[in-house]
Protein backbone atom coordinates (compact mmCIF):
# COMPACT_ATOMS: atom_id res chain seq x y z
CA UNK A 1 0.00 0.00 0.00
CA UNK A 2 2.46 2.02 1.17
CA UNK A 3 4.19 1.63 -2.02
CA UNK A 4 1.54 2.38 -3.85
CA UNK A 5 0.90 5.90 -2.13
CA UNK A 6 4.72 6.60 -2.88
CA UNK A 7 3.98 5.99 -6.24
CA UNK A 8 0.99 8.85 -6.68
CA UNK A 9 3.54 11.43 -7.41
CA UNK A 10 5.44 9.93 -10.15
CA UNK A 11 2.66 9.83 -13.30
CA UNK A 12 5.26 7.57 -15.08
CA UNK A 13 5.13 4.64 -12.72
CA UNK A 14 4.35 1.28 -14.54
CA UNK A 15 2.50 -0.97 -12.36
CA UNK A 16 1.80 -3.70 -14.33
CA UNK A 17 5.69 -3.59 -15.14
CA UNK A 18 6.36 -3.44 -11.11
CA UNK A 19 4.15 -6.40 -10.55
CA UNK A 20 5.83 -8.37 -12.97
CA UNK A 21 9.14 -7.60 -12.06
CA UNK A 22 7.88 -8.44 -8.37
CA UNK A 23 6.34 -12.48 -9.44
CA UNK A 24 9.35 -13.09 -11.41
CA UNK A 25 11.58 -12.02 -8.73
CA UNK A 26 9.49 -14.30 -6.32
CA UNK A 27 9.79 -17.06 -8.84
CA UNK A 28 13.35 -16.63 -9.27
CA UNK A 29 14.01 -16.94 -5.17
CA UNK A 30 11.69 -19.99 -4.85
CA UNK A 31 14.16 -21.70 -7.33
CA UNK A 32 16.86 -20.12 -5.60
CA UNK A 33 15.53 -21.74 -2.27
CA UNK A 34 14.75 -24.88 -3.91
CA UNK A 35 18.12 -25.37 -5.58
CA UNK A 36 19.59 -24.70 -2.02
CA UNK A 37 17.28 -27.46 -0.50
CA UNK A 38 18.80 -30.31 -3.14
CA UNK A 39 22.63 -31.00 -1.21
CA UNK A 40 20.95 -30.45 2.81
CA UNK A 41 18.38 -32.86 1.51
CA UNK A 42 20.81 -35.18 -0.14
CA UNK A 43 23.23 -34.65 2.69
CA UNK A 44 20.31 -36.42 5.15
CA UNK A 45 20.05 -39.88 3.04
CA UNK A 46 21.73 -42.84 4.34
CA UNK A 47 25.28 -42.96 2.97
CA UNK A 48 27.45 -45.69 1.37
CA UNK A 49 28.39 -47.04 4.97
CA UNK A 50 24.62 -47.29 5.44
CA UNK A 51 24.19 -49.12 2.17
CA UNK A 52 26.85 -51.23 3.00
CA UNK A 53 25.26 -53.04 6.15
CA UNK A 54 22.37 -53.89 3.41
CA UNK A 55 24.92 -56.12 1.46
CA UNK A 56 23.50 -60.22 2.00
CA UNK A 57 24.42 -61.89 4.71
CA UNK A 58 25.22 -65.49 5.01
CA UNK A 59 24.78 -68.07 7.91
CA UNK A 60 26.06 -71.67 8.22
CA UNK A 61 23.52 -73.77 9.22
CA UNK A 62 25.65 -76.52 10.37
CA UNK A 63 25.17 -76.29 14.16
CA UNK A 64 22.16 -75.34 13.88
CA UNK A 65 20.04 -78.09 16.01
CA UNK A 66 16.10 -79.36 15.75
CA UNK A 67 14.46 -77.00 18.10
CA UNK A 68 17.40 -73.97 17.89
CA UNK A 69 16.91 -70.57 17.28
CA UNK A 70 20.05 -67.85 16.20
CA UNK A 71 19.36 -63.93 15.30
CA UNK A 72 22.33 -62.35 12.54
CA UNK A 73 22.68 -58.89 11.98
CA UNK A 74 21.54 -57.62 8.33
CA UNK A 75 20.27 -53.62 7.45
CA UNK A 76 20.71 -53.22 11.51
CA UNK A 77 17.26 -55.84 11.92
CA UNK A 78 17.66 -58.89 13.51
CA UNK A 79 17.30 -62.06 11.34
CA UNK A 80 15.64 -65.43 13.00
CA UNK A 81 17.21 -68.28 11.91
CA UNK A 82 15.01 -71.50 13.10
CA UNK A 83 15.15 -75.33 12.71
CA UNK A 84 11.67 -76.26 13.46
CA UNK A 85 11.44 -79.86 14.54
CA UNK A 86 9.67 -82.53 12.65
CA UNK A 87 6.36 -82.33 15.00
CA UNK A 88 6.19 -78.44 15.10
CA UNK A 89 6.16 -78.51 11.10
CA UNK A 90 3.53 -81.16 10.71
CA UNK A 91 1.30 -79.00 13.25
CA UNK A 92 1.77 -76.06 11.28
CA UNK A 93 -0.38 -78.24 8.41
CA UNK A 94 -3.40 -77.96 10.73
CA UNK A 95 -5.85 -75.28 9.86
CA UNK A 96 -6.02 -73.08 12.94
CA UNK A 97 -8.93 -70.53 13.52
CA UNK A 98 -7.44 -68.13 15.83
CA UNK A 99 -4.87 -66.89 13.25
CA UNK A 100 -5.64 -63.94 11.46
CA UNK A 101 -3.66 -64.69 7.99
CA UNK A 102 -3.29 -68.39 7.94
CA UNK A 103 -3.07 -68.45 4.17
CA UNK A 104 -0.02 -65.40 4.16
CA UNK A 105 -2.35 -63.40 1.81
CA UNK A 106 -0.88 -59.69 2.76
CA UNK A 107 2.39 -59.16 1.40
CA UNK A 108 5.16 -59.65 4.20
CA UNK A 109 6.80 -62.67 1.88
CA UNK A 110 8.76 -63.17 -0.92
CA UNK A 111 6.13 -65.69 -3.04
CA UNK A 112 8.47 -68.37 -2.39
CA UNK A 113 7.37 -68.13 1.47
CA UNK A 114 3.80 -67.91 0.40
CA UNK A 115 3.06 -71.24 2.18
CA UNK A 116 1.81 -73.15 5.10
CA UNK A 117 5.43 -72.81 7.08
CA UNK A 118 6.43 -69.60 5.06
CA UNK A 119 9.51 -70.77 4.37
CA UNK A 120 11.60 -72.07 1.31
CA UNK A 121 12.47 -75.94 3.18
CA UNK A 122 9.90 -76.51 5.80
CA UNK A 123 12.54 -76.79 9.07
CA UNK A 124 14.37 -73.91 8.44
CA UNK A 125 12.32 -70.52 9.59
CA UNK A 126 13.62 -67.25 8.43
CA UNK A 127 12.32 -64.00 10.11
CA UNK A 128 12.85 -60.62 10.27
CA UNK A 129 13.12 -60.78 14.68
CA UNK A 130 10.43 -57.56 14.73
CA UNK A 131 6.79 -57.07 16.07
CA UNK A 132 4.93 -55.76 13.24
CA UNK A 133 3.13 -53.61 15.99
CA UNK A 134 5.72 -51.19 17.00
CA UNK A 135 8.86 -52.87 16.40
CA UNK A 136 9.65 -54.72 19.75
CA UNK A 137 11.69 -58.02 19.34
CA UNK A 138 9.35 -60.60 20.31
CA UNK A 139 10.48 -63.80 22.45
CA UNK A 140 10.82 -67.25 20.94
CA UNK A 141 8.77 -69.42 23.25
CA UNK A 142 8.93 -73.01 21.58
CA UNK A 143 6.88 -74.28 24.82
CA UNK A 144 3.36 -75.16 24.78
CA UNK A 145 1.14 -73.52 27.12
CA UNK A 146 4.19 -71.37 27.93
CA UNK A 147 2.05 -68.26 27.17
CA UNK A 148 -1.19 -69.05 28.05
CA UNK A 149 -3.35 -72.67 28.22
CA UNK A 150 -3.77 -72.39 24.55
CA UNK A 151 -0.27 -71.64 23.73
CA UNK A 152 1.13 -73.84 21.04
CA UNK A 153 4.24 -72.47 20.93
CA UNK A 154 5.31 -69.32 18.63
CA UNK A 155 6.26 -65.80 19.19
CA UNK A 156 5.54 -63.60 22.11
CA UNK A 157 5.95 -60.13 21.88
CA UNK A 158 5.96 -58.46 25.59
CA UNK A 159 5.90 -55.00 24.41
CA UNK A 160 1.80 -54.94 24.25
CA UNK A 161 1.56 -59.33 24.07
CA UNK A 162 1.04 -59.53 20.11
CA UNK A 163 0.97 -63.75 19.31
CA UNK A 164 2.63 -65.65 16.56
CA UNK A 165 2.87 -69.26 15.50
CA UNK A 166 5.77 -71.02 14.88
CA UNK A 167 5.79 -69.94 11.09
CA UNK A 168 5.14 -66.06 12.62
CA UNK A 169 1.39 -65.78 11.71
CA UNK A 170 -0.27 -63.70 13.69
CA UNK A 171 -2.97 -64.70 16.30
CA UNK A 172 -6.60 -62.95 16.28
CA UNK A 173 -7.23 -60.20 19.03
CA UNK A 174 -4.12 -58.87 19.45
CA UNK A 175 -2.23 -55.47 18.12
CA UNK A 176 0.12 -56.38 15.76
CA UNK A 177 -1.68 -56.09 12.18
CA UNK A 178 0.25 -58.59 10.19
CA UNK A 179 2.79 -61.54 9.73
CA UNK A 180 6.01 -61.38 10.81
CA UNK A 181 8.11 -60.73 8.15
CA UNK A 182 9.96 -62.92 5.99
CA UNK A 183 13.50 -61.27 4.23
CA UNK A 184 14.36 -62.44 1.07
CA UNK A 185 16.64 -65.29 1.52
CA UNK A 186 17.83 -68.76 -0.22
CA UNK A 187 20.14 -71.79 -0.02
CA UNK A 188 23.74 -71.68 -1.55
CA UNK A 189 23.93 -74.85 -0.62
CA UNK A 190 22.50 -77.12 1.60
CA UNK A 191 24.38 -75.96 4.53
CA UNK A 192 24.48 -72.01 3.70
CA UNK A 193 22.02 -69.77 3.85
CA UNK A 194 22.25 -66.15 1.89
CA UNK A 195 20.10 -63.60 3.78
CA UNK A 196 19.20 -60.24 2.03
CA UNK A 197 18.97 -61.06 -1.50
CA UNK A 198 16.60 -63.87 -3.47
CA UNK A 199 18.49 -66.32 -5.44
CA UNK A 200 20.04 -64.98 -8.81
CA UNK B 1 -12.36 -10.99 11.31
CA UNK B 2 -10.16 -11.99 9.12
CA UNK B 3 -7.91 -14.73 9.87
CA UNK B 4 -4.73 -12.20 10.12
CA UNK B 5 -6.24 -9.99 12.50
CA UNK B 6 -7.43 -13.05 14.58
CA UNK B 7 -3.58 -13.79 14.92
CA UNK B 8 -2.61 -10.15 15.08
CA UNK B 9 -4.41 -9.35 18.10
CA UNK B 10 -3.12 -12.70 19.85
CA UNK B 11 0.27 -12.01 18.46
CA UNK B 12 0.86 -9.19 17.01
CA UNK B 13 3.37 -10.26 14.27
CA UNK B 14 2.26 -8.33 11.08
CA UNK B 15 2.57 -5.38 13.41
CA UNK B 16 5.78 -5.96 14.50
CA UNK B 17 7.05 -6.86 10.94
CA UNK B 18 5.51 -3.37 9.81
CA UNK B 19 6.74 -1.20 12.92
CA UNK B 20 10.27 -2.86 12.02
CA UNK B 21 10.50 -2.61 8.47
CA UNK B 22 7.71 -0.70 6.53
CA UNK B 23 7.31 1.48 9.08
CA UNK B 24 11.23 1.62 9.84
CA UNK B 25 12.33 5.09 8.24
CA UNK B 26 16.13 4.73 6.88
CA UNK B 27 18.18 7.65 5.74
CA UNK B 28 17.79 8.09 1.94
CA UNK B 29 20.80 8.33 0.82
CA UNK B 30 22.38 5.13 2.48
CA UNK B 31 25.21 3.86 -0.14
CA UNK B 32 26.69 0.90 -0.67
CA UNK B 33 28.71 0.56 2.64
CA UNK B 34 25.46 0.14 4.77
CA UNK B 35 25.17 -3.21 2.87
CA UNK B 36 27.17 -4.76 5.28
CA UNK B 37 24.80 -5.07 8.28
CA UNK B 38 22.32 -7.39 6.39
CA UNK B 39 25.11 -9.26 4.86
CA UNK B 40 26.58 -10.39 8.04
CA UNK B 41 22.78 -11.41 8.98
CA UNK B 42 22.92 -13.41 5.98
CA UNK B 43 26.67 -14.80 6.91
CA UNK B 44 25.36 -15.72 10.83
CA UNK B 45 22.43 -17.47 8.74
CA UNK B 46 24.52 -19.88 6.47
CA UNK B 47 27.05 -20.82 9.18
CA UNK B 48 23.73 -21.76 11.48
CA UNK B 49 22.50 -23.96 8.93
CA UNK B 50 25.45 -25.10 7.56
CA UNK B 51 26.70 -25.96 11.37
CA UNK B 52 23.74 -27.77 12.15
CA UNK B 53 24.01 -30.43 8.98
CA UNK B 54 27.68 -30.63 9.88
CA UNK B 55 26.74 -31.49 13.19
CA UNK B 56 24.87 -34.49 12.28
CA UNK B 57 28.84 -36.28 11.04
CA UNK B 58 31.25 -34.50 13.32
CA UNK B 59 32.23 -36.36 16.40
CA UNK B 60 34.13 -34.62 18.72
CA UNK B 61 36.71 -37.26 20.48
CA UNK B 62 40.32 -36.69 19.33
CA UNK B 63 40.60 -39.80 17.67
CA UNK B 64 37.46 -39.55 15.45
CA UNK B 65 37.57 -35.72 14.97
CA UNK B 66 39.37 -35.54 12.09
CA UNK B 67 38.34 -38.60 10.28
CA UNK B 68 34.74 -37.85 10.72
CA UNK B 69 35.24 -34.91 8.98
CA UNK B 70 37.26 -36.63 6.15
CA UNK B 71 34.68 -39.06 6.16
CA UNK B 72 31.68 -36.37 5.64
CA UNK B 73 33.90 -34.69 3.05
CA UNK B 74 34.27 -37.86 0.99
CA UNK B 75 31.33 -40.35 1.44
CA UNK B 76 28.34 -37.74 2.57
CA UNK B 77 26.45 -36.62 -0.23
CA UNK B 78 27.24 -32.66 -0.36
CA UNK B 79 29.42 -33.42 2.60
CA UNK B 80 32.40 -31.68 1.11
CA UNK B 81 29.72 -28.71 -0.04
CA UNK B 82 28.74 -28.43 3.64
CA UNK B 83 31.72 -28.44 4.92
CA UNK B 84 33.27 -25.80 2.84
CA UNK B 85 30.25 -23.32 2.67
CA UNK B 86 31.27 -23.33 6.97
CA UNK B 87 34.62 -22.88 6.39
CA UNK B 88 34.71 -20.24 3.81
CA UNK B 89 31.68 -18.22 5.23
CA UNK B 90 33.82 -17.94 8.81
CA UNK B 91 36.04 -16.05 6.70
CA UNK B 92 34.02 -14.18 4.77
CA UNK B 93 31.67 -13.42 7.90
CA UNK B 94 35.11 -11.60 9.36
CA UNK B 95 34.87 -9.66 5.81
CA UNK B 96 31.97 -8.60 6.17
CA UNK B 97 32.16 -7.67 9.87
CA UNK B 98 35.75 -5.93 9.22
CA UNK B 99 33.48 -3.45 6.48
CA UNK B 100 31.03 -3.09 8.67
CA UNK B 101 33.51 -2.15 11.20
CA UNK B 102 35.07 0.40 9.05
CA UNK B 103 32.04 1.79 7.73
CA UNK B 104 30.73 2.93 11.30
CA UNK B 105 34.48 4.15 11.91
CA UNK B 106 34.85 6.16 8.67
CA UNK B 107 30.90 8.06 9.54
CA UNK B 108 31.61 8.69 13.00
CA UNK B 109 28.61 6.05 13.87
CA UNK B 110 29.82 5.34 17.19
CA UNK B 111 29.20 8.91 18.45
CA UNK B 112 26.42 9.72 20.29
CA UNK B 113 23.43 8.40 20.21
CA UNK B 114 25.05 5.47 18.93
CA UNK B 115 27.30 4.81 22.04
CA UNK B 116 25.66 1.14 22.98
CA UNK B 117 24.98 0.58 18.87
CA UNK B 118 28.47 0.76 18.72
CA UNK B 119 29.95 -0.99 22.06
CA UNK B 120 27.22 -3.72 20.93
CA UNK B 121 28.84 -4.12 17.55
CA UNK B 122 32.42 -4.73 19.21
CA UNK B 123 31.40 -7.62 21.79
CA UNK B 124 29.75 -8.88 19.03
CA UNK B 125 33.10 -9.03 17.06
CA UNK B 126 34.83 -10.43 20.25
CA UNK B 127 32.38 -12.89 20.32
CA UNK B 128 32.98 -13.67 16.69
CA UNK B 129 36.41 -14.64 17.40
CA UNK B 130 35.71 -16.55 19.78
CA UNK B 131 33.46 -18.41 17.69
CA UNK B 132 35.80 -18.54 15.06
CA UNK B 133 38.48 -19.89 17.28
CA UNK B 134 37.15 -22.70 19.00
CA UNK B 135 35.55 -23.62 15.65
CA UNK B 136 38.97 -23.56 14.39
CA UNK B 137 40.19 -26.43 17.06
CA UNK B 138 37.14 -28.48 16.39
CA UNK B 139 38.61 -30.81 12.88
CA UNK B 140 41.40 -31.30 15.17
CA UNK B 141 44.27 -30.82 12.50
CA UNK B 142 47.74 -29.48 13.40
CA UNK B 143 46.66 -25.93 13.06
CA UNK B 144 43.78 -26.53 15.17
CA UNK B 145 45.68 -28.18 17.70
CA UNK B 146 49.35 -25.91 18.03
CA UNK B 147 46.95 -22.75 17.10
CA UNK B 148 44.53 -23.86 20.16
CA UNK B 149 47.95 -24.45 22.45
CA UNK B 150 49.51 -20.87 21.41
CA UNK B 151 46.15 -19.05 21.87
CA UNK B 152 45.96 -21.19 25.71
CA UNK B 153 49.46 -19.68 26.69
CA UNK B 154 48.26 -16.40 25.75
CA UNK B 155 46.10 -16.80 29.16
CA UNK B 156 48.89 -18.10 30.68
CA UNK B 157 50.83 -15.10 30.30
CA UNK B 158 48.34 -13.00 32.51
CA UNK B 159 50.58 -12.91 35.94
CA UNK B 160 49.64 -14.96 39.45
CA UNK B 161 45.85 -16.17 37.88
CA UNK B 162 46.98 -16.84 34.39
CA UNK B 163 47.83 -20.79 34.47
CA UNK B 164 44.73 -21.85 36.64
CA UNK B 165 43.00 -19.65 34.44
CA UNK B 166 44.49 -21.64 31.73
CA UNK B 167 43.77 -25.23 33.27
CA UNK B 168 40.24 -24.21 34.00
CA UNK B 169 39.54 -23.59 30.12
CA UNK B 170 41.49 -26.11 28.60
CA UNK B 171 40.54 -28.61 31.53
CA UNK B 172 43.69 -30.45 31.80
CA UNK B 173 47.07 -29.53 31.93
CA UNK B 174 47.77 -29.81 27.96
CA UNK B 175 45.77 -29.10 24.99
CA UNK B 176 43.79 -32.39 24.82
CA UNK B 177 40.85 -33.83 23.86
CA UNK B 178 38.90 -32.66 27.23
CA UNK B 179 39.78 -29.02 25.97
CA UNK B 180 38.33 -30.04 22.36
CA UNK B 181 34.94 -31.49 24.03
CA UNK B 182 34.39 -28.11 25.59
CA UNK B 183 35.35 -25.93 22.55
CA UNK B 184 32.74 -28.16 20.77
CA UNK B 185 30.12 -27.41 23.37
CA UNK B 186 31.18 -23.56 23.29
CA UNK B 187 31.25 -23.29 19.52
CA UNK B 188 27.45 -24.98 19.10
CA UNK B 189 25.83 -24.13 21.87
CA UNK B 190 27.60 -21.22 24.14
CA UNK B 191 28.43 -18.82 21.99
CA UNK B 192 25.90 -19.42 19.19
CA UNK B 193 23.71 -18.51 21.79
CA UNK B 194 25.14 -15.14 22.99
CA UNK B 195 25.91 -14.00 19.80
CA UNK B 196 22.19 -14.05 18.84
CA UNK B 197 21.55 -12.56 21.84
CA UNK B 198 23.21 -9.61 21.10
CA UNK B 199 22.93 -9.53 17.59
CA UNK B 200 18.97 -9.11 18.59
CA UNK B 201 20.05 -6.36 21.54
CA UNK B 202 22.05 -4.91 18.32
CA UNK B 203 19.22 -4.77 16.12
CA UNK B 204 16.87 -3.14 19.31
CA UNK B 205 19.81 -0.37 19.51
CA UNK B 206 19.55 0.04 15.87
CA UNK B 207 16.28 0.78 15.54
CA UNK B 208 16.21 2.52 18.73
CA UNK B 209 18.30 5.45 17.50
CA UNK B 210 18.47 4.53 13.63
CA UNK B 211 20.99 4.05 11.09
CA UNK B 212 23.41 7.04 10.77
CA UNK B 213 24.41 8.37 7.19
CA UNK B 214 27.55 9.60 4.98
CA UNK B 215 26.26 13.11 5.80
CA UNK B 216 25.57 12.48 9.03
CA UNK B 217 22.47 14.06 9.24
CA UNK B 218 19.80 13.18 11.75
CA UNK B 219 16.86 12.35 9.94
CA UNK B 220 14.81 12.75 13.10
CA UNK B 221 15.18 16.35 13.56
CA UNK B 222 12.93 17.21 10.59
CA UNK B 223 10.16 15.70 10.41
CA UNK B 224 6.67 15.85 8.50
CA UNK B 225 3.21 17.01 9.23
CA UNK B 226 2.67 13.04 9.08
CA UNK B 227 5.57 12.85 11.74
CA UNK B 228 7.73 10.62 9.19
CA UNK B 229 11.21 11.73 8.47
CA UNK B 230 11.33 13.77 5.30
CA UNK B 231 15.12 12.54 4.55
CA UNK B 232 14.24 8.82 5.29
CA UNK B 233 12.24 6.24 3.17
CA UNK B 234 10.54 3.07 4.70
CA UNK B 235 12.85 0.34 5.04
CA UNK B 236 10.45 -2.48 3.12
CA UNK B 237 10.51 -2.27 0.31
CA UNK B 238 13.61 0.39 -0.38
CA UNK B 239 16.57 -1.30 1.45
CA UNK B 240 15.11 -5.05 1.67
CA UNK B 241 15.31 -4.77 -2.76
CA UNK B 242 18.48 -3.07 -2.46
CA UNK B 243 19.79 -5.35 0.55
CA UNK B 244 18.82 -8.62 -2.00
CA UNK B 245 21.06 -7.08 -4.86
CA UNK B 246 24.04 -7.05 -2.65
CA UNK B 247 23.35 -10.37 -1.60
CA UNK B 248 23.03 -11.73 -4.65
CA UNK B 249 26.10 -10.22 -5.27
CA UNK B 250 28.01 -11.48 -2.50
CA UNK B 251 26.37 -14.73 -2.98
CA UNK B 252 28.06 -14.88 -6.09
CA UNK B 253 31.65 -14.01 -5.27
CA UNK B 254 31.32 -16.68 -2.18
CA UNK B 255 30.41 -19.44 -3.82
CA UNK B 256 32.77 -19.02 -6.44
CA UNK B 257 35.24 -19.46 -3.90
CA UNK B 258 33.23 -22.22 -2.49
CA UNK B 259 33.65 -24.27 -5.86
CA UNK B 260 37.01 -23.19 -7.21
CA UNK B 261 38.77 -22.39 -4.13
CA UNK B 262 37.24 -23.27 -0.77
CA UNK B 263 40.99 -23.12 0.91
CA UNK B 264 41.48 -19.57 -0.44
CA UNK B 265 45.08 -20.77 -1.40
CA UNK B 266 45.76 -21.81 2.81
CA UNK B 267 44.38 -18.64 3.76
CA UNK B 268 40.64 -20.19 4.83
CA UNK B 269 42.09 -23.46 5.77
CA UNK B 270 45.62 -24.28 5.97
CA UNK B 271 47.29 -26.91 4.35
CA UNK B 272 49.07 -28.11 7.64
CA UNK B 273 44.99 -28.52 8.81
CA UNK B 274 44.71 -31.36 6.61
CA UNK B 275 47.13 -33.43 8.84
CA UNK B 276 45.52 -34.85 11.78
CA UNK B 277 46.80 -33.05 15.39
CA UNK B 278 50.36 -34.54 16.21
CA UNK B 279 51.58 -33.24 19.89
CA UNK B 280 54.94 -33.71 19.14
CA UNK B 281 55.68 -32.04 16.16
CA UNK B 282 54.84 -28.35 15.35
CA UNK B 283 54.10 -27.34 12.02
CA UNK B 284 56.92 -24.94 10.63
CA UNK B 285 54.89 -21.93 11.13
CA UNK B 286 52.22 -21.57 13.13
CA UNK B 287 49.59 -18.79 11.69
CA UNK B 288 46.35 -17.95 13.03
CA UNK B 289 43.49 -17.43 10.75
CA UNK B 290 43.81 -14.24 8.63
CA UNK B 291 40.98 -12.24 10.70
CA UNK B 292 43.07 -12.90 14.29
CA UNK B 293 46.42 -11.85 11.97
CA UNK B 294 46.83 -8.57 13.02
CA UNK B 295 46.13 -9.36 16.51
CA UNK B 296 48.74 -12.18 16.66
CA UNK B 297 51.42 -9.76 14.81
CA UNK B 298 51.28 -7.30 17.71
CA UNK B 299 51.46 -10.44 20.21
CA UNK B 300 54.51 -11.33 18.08
CA UNK B 301 56.04 -7.68 18.01
CA UNK B 302 56.21 -7.35 21.84
CA UNK B 303 59.41 -9.65 23.19
CA UNK B 304 57.91 -9.50 26.18
CA UNK B 305 55.12 -12.10 27.07
CA UNK B 306 53.08 -10.65 29.37
CA UNK B 307 53.42 -6.61 27.98
CA UNK B 308 52.45 -8.68 24.64
CA UNK B 309 49.28 -10.28 25.55
CA UNK B 310 48.46 -6.81 26.99
CA UNK B 311 48.68 -4.75 24.11
CA UNK B 312 47.25 -7.56 22.21
CA UNK B 313 43.99 -7.32 24.18
CA UNK B 314 43.74 -3.75 24.52
CA UNK B 315 44.60 -3.64 20.51
S1 LIG C 1 5.37 -53.94 19.61
FE1 LIG C 1 4.88 -56.03 19.80
S2 LIG C 1 2.95 -55.93 20.59
FE2 LIG C 1 3.37 -53.85 20.35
Amino acid sequence: MLILRMAMGNESVDLKKRAFLTRTSQALGAIAVCGAAIPLVQYLKPGREAAMSSLPVEFDLSGLKPGDQRTVLWRGKPIWVIRRTMEQVTALNKINPNLSDPNSQIEQQPEYAKNPYRSLRPDILVLVGLCTHLGCAPTFRPEPKAIDEDWDGGFFCSCHGSKFDLAGRVYKGVPAPTNLEVPPYYFKNDQLLVIGAHEA
Amino acid sequence: MSFNQWINSRLPISDFFDQHLRQYYAPKNLNFWYFFGSLAILCLSIQIISGIWLLMYYEPTAKTAFDSIEFMMREVPYGWLLRYVHAVGASSFFVILYFHLYRALMYGSYQRPRELLWLSGVLLLILAMAEAYTGYVLPWGQMSYWAAKVIMNIFGAIPFIGEPIMHLIQGDYVVSEVTLQRFFAFHVVAFPMILLAMVFLHLVALHTVGSNNPDGIEIKDNKGADGIPKDGVPFHPYFTIKDLVAAAAFLIIFFTIVFYNPTMDGLFLEKENFIPANPLVTPPEIKPSWYLAPYYAILRAVPNQLLGALAMISG
